[in-house]
């Protein structure tokens, strides 16, 4: 083999979007969310409402990276 | 005398994803298919089809694209039969490869739609070379054998 080689494009060492390294974060911050809701609030009730409406959002998120993924 | 040891076909059943249409044409990550070639002395990745191929009126008629995809596609094969490892390499200015011996180490991985190949290179960013589901074990098992230690 010789000393010069024929390398890789520069497109596919290029850093890419961590799926894994995304949705890690986003779960510690839902997790978070809840944690802090529940301190400050002390009660169930507004913790499950913010709960849902974060779900919601957090669900949007991850059905968008999920498409992201799949299909980019 | 450089044998192949194993061919895997590139399986997709359409070209690259273009992204957007019009004069400001951009083309998703992806730029090319490839078959790769593992021999006994390296990789190569050889290009099926590249998207510096398409024109502009390719990409704005996806059928277009599909019907060069298909042409391009098969001429390729047609072309790489028969050829030594050094010839597949030079057919196309974006084929490469990757010599077992610069190989520090190498990840085989299934993911939900298809697999890939993770593969660090010495003094090189990590690269993602994306194989054939079908071909997973046969990949993994001539990369064990020609990359001892090195395959996660």
């Amino acid at each position: 083999m010789s000393e010069e080689w024929k390398r890789p494009p520069s497109y596919l060492t290029e850093k890419k979007f961590s799926l894994r390294l995304t949705l890690g974060l986003l779960i510690s911050i839902y997790f978070l969310v809840v944690l802090l809701s529940w301190l400050f609030v002390g009660e169930w009730v507004p913790v499950v409402v913010i709960l849902t409406v974060f779900g919601f959002l957090f669900g949007t998120c991850m059905l968008i990276l999920i498409l992201i993924w799949l299909f980019w | 005398m450089e044998e192949i040891v194993l061919v895997a076909e590139d399986e997709s059943r359409g070209p690259p994803r273009m992204q957007s249409v019009g004069p400001g044409i951009r083309v998703g990550r992806e730029r090319a298919r490839y078959d790769i070639f593992f021999t006994d002395r390296r990789i190569i990745a050889a290009v099926i089809f590249s998207t510096a191929e398409l024109s502009k009126w390719d990409v704005a008629a996806a059928f277009q694209a599909m019907h060069k995809w298909l042409k391009l596609k098969n001429e390729r094969r047609a072309q790489f039969k028969g050829k030594m490892p050094e010839e597949i390499l030079h057919l196309h200015p974006e084929s490469f490869e990757l010599p077992y011996d610069r190989i520090q180490s190498v990840k085989v991985k299934k993911k939900l739609v298809g697999a890939k190949l993770e593969v660090e290179i010495e003094g090189e960013e990590k690269i993602d070379l994306p194989i054939p589901k079908s071909k997973l074990r046969e990949i993994e098992l001539v990369l064990r054998q020609y990359l001892p230690g090195k395959v996660k």
